[in-house]
């Protein structure tokens, strides 16, 4: 069989590329790419939007939105907004090598991230708990849950994200010029909290409430 | 065949069907412990089929290994990359994951082809099917549903693996890098896009499916064919892949260039596969979106698309769903998807030009510009599949505009390649005539579609066989016969061996006139109203002699295809070498040794010139290091 | 520069020739479009003439400069020095970009008043409910409250505005011979209040419900086809249903239950084992060997008026 893109393999064993990015190349690269990563998200969390508002209205009305509890929300997007806040300490504290600060850091992103999940899990959805949605709805159950479902799964991500940075950071694998993985980390988690900056207000503030009768 | 068996491939595919199989089991015997028996109306358990499929690719991927590394990595190690064939035979890293972005480019190229031969194959038994009225061979309507809306899907996998193998190996090759940003990323592209085609095929065998590729609710929401999921399901797990091969390919276009090489004196193939890859990566997430929405309506209940609502909320004022929204939102990925095929092939067109005629790219930055134009307005001109729907006129009406507005940047680049052309010294094997055969189709295609842009027009010609010839046109001339002149072009570079120029031309000389009888016979019998999508048709229409004819210029473009498989096979196998640079091209490529070597070049390449200064006297392009003692 | 005055002269003599040629051959034969038989049908055929003329004009400028570049500027036998070194001219970019800019804009505002005079309503309409469901049509006629289950029955110019849903997919209305197209959207089936078919029940306004609407104005006496055009399952290649446009005088006796609609003359010419597509159209079956349709029943009309 002939050979197709082989190497010069005059040396055997381990191939060595004359061209390799060094690690501060890779890392321009890497933020990049996880940059145009989140815009490309954009458009997954735009068509939810369009779809929320293309759904949610009346002719008559105008923009609807389901009656749903307003307190709780708002304080769970209030924790999730302030995890954002530690996720950035964290970075930080990797940058200055601060392992204290940033074990404190991450830990307090967890744990509000957590919050918000549990907190969308229980009180919104009603899971185990007294339910004012359910996904047959009409629009509104279909878009309510496919928002916060579509979120609740970029937060688990994140949530995984951070526990895995924060794990690797106790192993002592960031440095102040390689920090990566926390920057990475902190990207993504505050994108994943500006999508809900838009979300929060599409599904709990804008049009009029409609209360959903629910047996 | 101890090495295939332990291939990733083999590994994968058994991963996947066994976690698939016994999931699949799982999830019954769960569902009936909880619900207690019941025997499914279509026989499988829709939602259990779901999920097992979600969860088999899980299986896929980790049983063939392409997210080890990054399960290291989460695990706070930090793994090398591995180069080369690990000490089994070259052959080998063709099934087993391998970073290398020439050998990912090839297996795109494999993949595409065999998923392209099952496509075609699935076109000519339907086309058999209609060759004359009445129905033949196929015993329902159902049958030849699958069979249509199959060979959609799967020739759509096809071309963007054929996108993959272009964009993978020459992208990198071009701009002087020696492979792409994210290597273990970019297997990952080809390996998510593997299992996806096995749901995609195995659905037509579970059930089939009757909606066509694009899958419209209701009927997509309510059809008892339960292929339906594993169609979305295949269609959805394969943006993946196009997502991430989108990032990738921008971000080694911006970062990874040659030095000297600026974006004005980047080869006009990576212009376009940029402009490609940047809807790509983002478009591709909207129709996740829609057809997430379908699978969730069918398994959840969630009402997205149907306007039927429960009395008592309807009474409360909740608002139904509206099968339109899925227009809106498969549409808007659905026709740049076009542009993320064509465009590749418009820059391979350019690409080769040039070389063939002797002559340097005529206006480069304004086809350069002109793809970034086409992805542009591709982007707002979605509406225009929806002139017959209920949009309201003060929506349609801008499409409208929008639409033909695509045909000014289209325009540039015919009358550029015209200006090339014009005083050449022409030359013409076979990828030459695969240039000028995917011009002269890609302009049938052109001008079919500013009749399609206007309204009044369009009332007539939406969803007729006028609409099947111009998409195909587009398709092949903008994307099928660029990628055969691409591969004959490249076959020397990339296997060191040259293929047989008088079966090439065999190839050609039955491809392409078969295809324009078949693309112009499909408009004419469209525009006397023959529908798409249909099993059957009247002698009332009195089109059968078209039919007959459309047949059997299926058939002579499926033999030819065979053809061309053939020559590249027995070529493979030749032991006489090819020259180096047999085409007398400028680009880097042709200046370093066949086969190119593991990372590309043996040292940074330097740009110097201007890509196609053909007759030029003493004009270099760039200057690539060759090795010592040749 | 006077041999390339020669090859342009060449060029520029056969463009207006070859795009005559081409003109002839799609509008006369190739893609001519099936008799118009509605008012809207001429009007947007001028449409359709306009794109022909621009069709072919394109073809000709493209195919004739590349037919001729191939068969002139060849690589001569042993000639293996490069072509000249011509790599742009800005005027011709900028003319090639401009100029099809305003022929877009020509077309885009001939498109929009072109669609305007074809959804344009007309006073005197009829209304007619079309109901379209898996896989055949129903046509109600409000007026008489009559429901047609066999074929739509139309007056020569008479305009018609056609109320149209759909029981369970999205299909679409389409006569070639009418040219108009039109989406078919589901709706509530369940709901009497929307339901076509529930006769003096049939009250949308609470609902917002709107049926999409589709006006013509048929003016040739003759049969055609009403033919499903969006994919909608097993039988979508055979939903279809008879249009009988009548002169005034047939159309009143079919009215009043006189009349009976001839039978298809497609129908009555065609073979046997051409049934399972036309099957659909009539509901009779052929077992043994070909049997003419049957004149569609009629429903006594009850006229309220």
């Amino acid at each position: 069989m002939s050979a197709v893109a082989h190497g010069h393999d005059d040396h055997h064993g381990e191939l060595h590329n004359p061209m390799e990015p060094t690690r501060q190349e890779q890392i321009v690269m890497n933020r990049f790419g996880l940059w145009l990563f989140c815009f490309s998200e954009v458009f997954l969390f735009a068509a939810l939007l369009a779809a929320r508002f293309y759904l949610w209205r009346d002719p008559d009305v105008g923009a609807l939105r389901p009656d749903l509890p307003q307190a709780p929300a708002l304080i769970f997007t209030c924790v999730l907004l302030v995890s954002s806040f530690f996720m950035n300490r964290a970075e930080v504290a990797a940058a200055n090598e601060d392992r204290a600060t940033f074990n404190f850091s991450m830990a307090s992103t967890f744990v509000m991230g957590l919050i918000f999940l549990v907190g969308v899990i229980v009180l919104e959805w009603g899971v185990g708990g007294e339910t004012h949605i359910l996904p047959t709805s009409g629009a509104f159950g279909a878009v309510f849950f496919a928002m916060t479902g579509m979120h609740a799964i970029h937060v688990i991500t994140g949530l995984i994200f951070v526990a895995i940075v924060w794990r690797n950071g106790n192993l002592g694998n960031y440095s102040r010029e390689d920090h990566w993985g926390v920057e990475a980390c902190a990207i993504y988690w505050h994108f994943v909290d500006l999508v809900w900056i838009f979300f929060y207000p599409a599904i709990y503030l804008i049009g009029l409430a409609v209360h959903i009768p629910i047996h | 065949m101890k090495y295939f068996l332990t291939s990733a491939l083999v590994r994968g595919l058994v991963g996947q069907i066994v976690t698939t199989w016994l999931s699949y089991s799982l999830i019954r015997s769960f569902r009936m412990t909880v619900e207690g028996w019941t025997v499914p109306e279509v026989g499988l358990d829709e939602p259990a089929v779901v999920l097992a499929c979600i969860i088999g690719l899980f299986g896929f991927l980790l049983s063939c290994g392409v997210v080890t590394d990054w399960l290291k990595m989460m695990a706070g190690h930090k793994p090398h990359l591995k180069h080369g064939a690990q000490g089994r035979p070259g052959w080998t890293r063709y099934v087993n994951i391998d970073v290398n972005h020439k050998v990912i480019g090839i297996q795109y190229g494999l993949n595409s082809i065999f998923i392209l031969l099952i496509g075609g194959l699935l076109a000519i038994l339907f086309r058999l099917e209609l060759a004359m009225p009445g129905l033949q061979f196929l015993q329902s309507g159902d049958q030849y549903n699958t069979l249509f809306s199959a060979h959609g899907i799967i020739m759509i996998a096809a071309i963007f693996a054929g996108v993959g193998a272009m964009t993978n190996y020459l992208g990198p090759v071009l701009i002087g890098a020696s492979d792409m940003a994210f290597p273990r990323l970019n297997a990952f592209s080809y390996w998510v896009g593997v299992p996806s085609a096995v749901i995609l095929l195995a659905g037509i065998f579970l059930g089939g499916w009757d909606t066509g590729w694009v899958g419209y609710p209701t009927h997509s929401t309510t059809t008892k064919m339960i292929g339906v999921q594993m169609f979305l399901l295949g269609f959805y797990l394969n943006g993946f892949s196009s997502i991430a091969s989108g990032l990738n390919m921008v971000v080694t276009a911006v970062y990874m260039r040659a030095k000297g090489m600026s974006y004005f004196r980047m080869p006009i193939f990576v212009w376009a596969a940029v402009a490609a890859s940047i809807l790509q990566a983002t478009t591709t997430q909207t129709v996740g979106v829609a057809l997430t929405m379908v699978v969730a309506q069918r398994t959840l209940g969630m009402n997205f698309f149907t306007p039927i609502l429960d009395p008592e909320l309807l009474a409360a004022g909740v608002p139904a769903g509206d099968p339109i929204l899925f227009q809106h939102i498969f549409w808007f990925y659905s026709h740049p998807a076009v542009y993320v095929w064509i465009l590749p092939g418009l820059g391979i067109i350019s690409e080769l030009l040039p070389v063939f005629t002797r002559k340097p790219l005529f206006g480069y930055k304004w086809i350069a510009l002109s793809s970034v134009g086409i992805a542009l307005v591709g982007m707002l001109v979605w509406a225009h599949h929806m002139l017959t729907s209920s949009m309201p006129p003060t929506w349609k009406i801008p499409f409208m505009l929008s639409t033909l507005l695509v045909a000014v940047p289209t325009g540039v680049k015919f009358f550029s390649w015209l200006a090339t052309i014009w005083e050449g010294k022409m030359r013409f094997p076979t990828p030459m005539l695969f240039v000028l055969g995917s011009i002269s189709v890609f302009l049938l295609g052109g001008l079919s579609g500013p009749i399609l842009g206007t309204i009044g027009t369009d009332m007539h010609l939406h969803d007729t066989y006028f609409v099947v010839g111009h998409f195909h046109a587009t398709v092949f001339g903008g994307f099928v016969f660029p990628f055969f002149a691409a591969i004959y072009y490249w076959f020397p570079k990339m296997t060191g061996k040259m293929y047989d120029e008088l079966l090439g031309k065999i190839h050609f000389w039955i491809m392409v006139p078969g295809f324009w009888v078949m693309s112009l016979l499909q408009m004419r019998v469209g525009v006397l109203g023959m529908r798409r999508r249909i099993a059957d048709y009247g002698p009332d229409l009195g089109i059968q002699v078209e039919q007959a004819l459309i047949t059997v210029a299926t058939l002579a473009i499926g033999w030819s295809v065979l053809i061309m498989i053939y020559n590249l096979v027995s070529s493979v196998r030749k032991t006489e070498l090819a020259p180096e640079n047999p085409w007398e091209s400028r680009s880097p490529e042709f200046l370093a040794p066949s086969p190119l070597p593991e990372f590309n070049y043996l040292a940074p390449i330097e740009v110097v010139g201007e890509p196609y200064d053909y007759g030029l006297e003493g004009a270099t392009y760039a200057v690539v290091p060759t090795p010592a003692g040749d | 520069m006077s041999k390339n005055a020669k090859h342009f002269s060449i060029v520029g003599i056969l463009i207006p020739i070859v795009t005559a040629i081409v003109y002839y051959t799609i509008s006369t034969f190739f893609f001519e479009l099936p008799e118009a038989a509605s008012a809207e049908a001429s009007i947007i055929d001028d449409l359709f003439n306009g794109h022909y003329i621009l069709i072919a004009f394109l073809f000709a400028i493209v195919v004739v400069p590349l037919v001729y570049s191939i068969s002139v500027f060849r690589q001569e036998e042993g000639d293996e020095t490069d072509a000249p070194h011509i790599h742009e001219n800005t005027t011709l970019e900028i003319a090639w970009t401009v100029l099809p800019i305003f022929l877009v804009i020509g077309f885009g505002i001939w498109g929009v008043t072109n669609y305007n005079a074809v959804i344009a309503s007309e006073p005197d309409e009829i209304t007619i409910y079309v109901q379209g469901y898996k896989w055949d049509w129903t046509f109600y006629y409000p007026d008489h409250d009559y429901k047609s289950d066999q074929a739509l029955v139309l007056q020569e110019d008479v305009p018609v505005l056609l109320e149209m849903q759909s029981s369970d997919v999205i299909h679409a209305f389409w006569v070639p011979g009418f040219r108009v197209k039109q989406d078919v959207y589901p709706y509530d089936t369940e709901n009497q209040a929307l339901n076509f078919a529930s006769g003096p029940d049939y009250d949308p306004e609470p609902y917002h419900f709107k049926p999409q609407v589709m006006r013509f104005t048929p003016v040739k006496e003759g049969v055609y086809r009403v033919r499903c055009a969006e994919i909608c399952g097993t039988s979508h290649y055979s939903m279809l249903a008879n249009v009988f446009v009548l002169s005034p005088s047939n159309y009143q006796a079919w009215l009043a239950g006189d009349y009976l609609l001839p039978p298809d003359p497609n129908l009555v010419n065609s073979q046997p084992g051409e049934g399972y597509y036309l099957d659909a159209l009539n509901d009779f079956t052929i077992e043994n060997g070909f049997t003419p349709p049957p004149p569609p029943e009629l429903a006594p009309v009850e006229d309220e008026g």
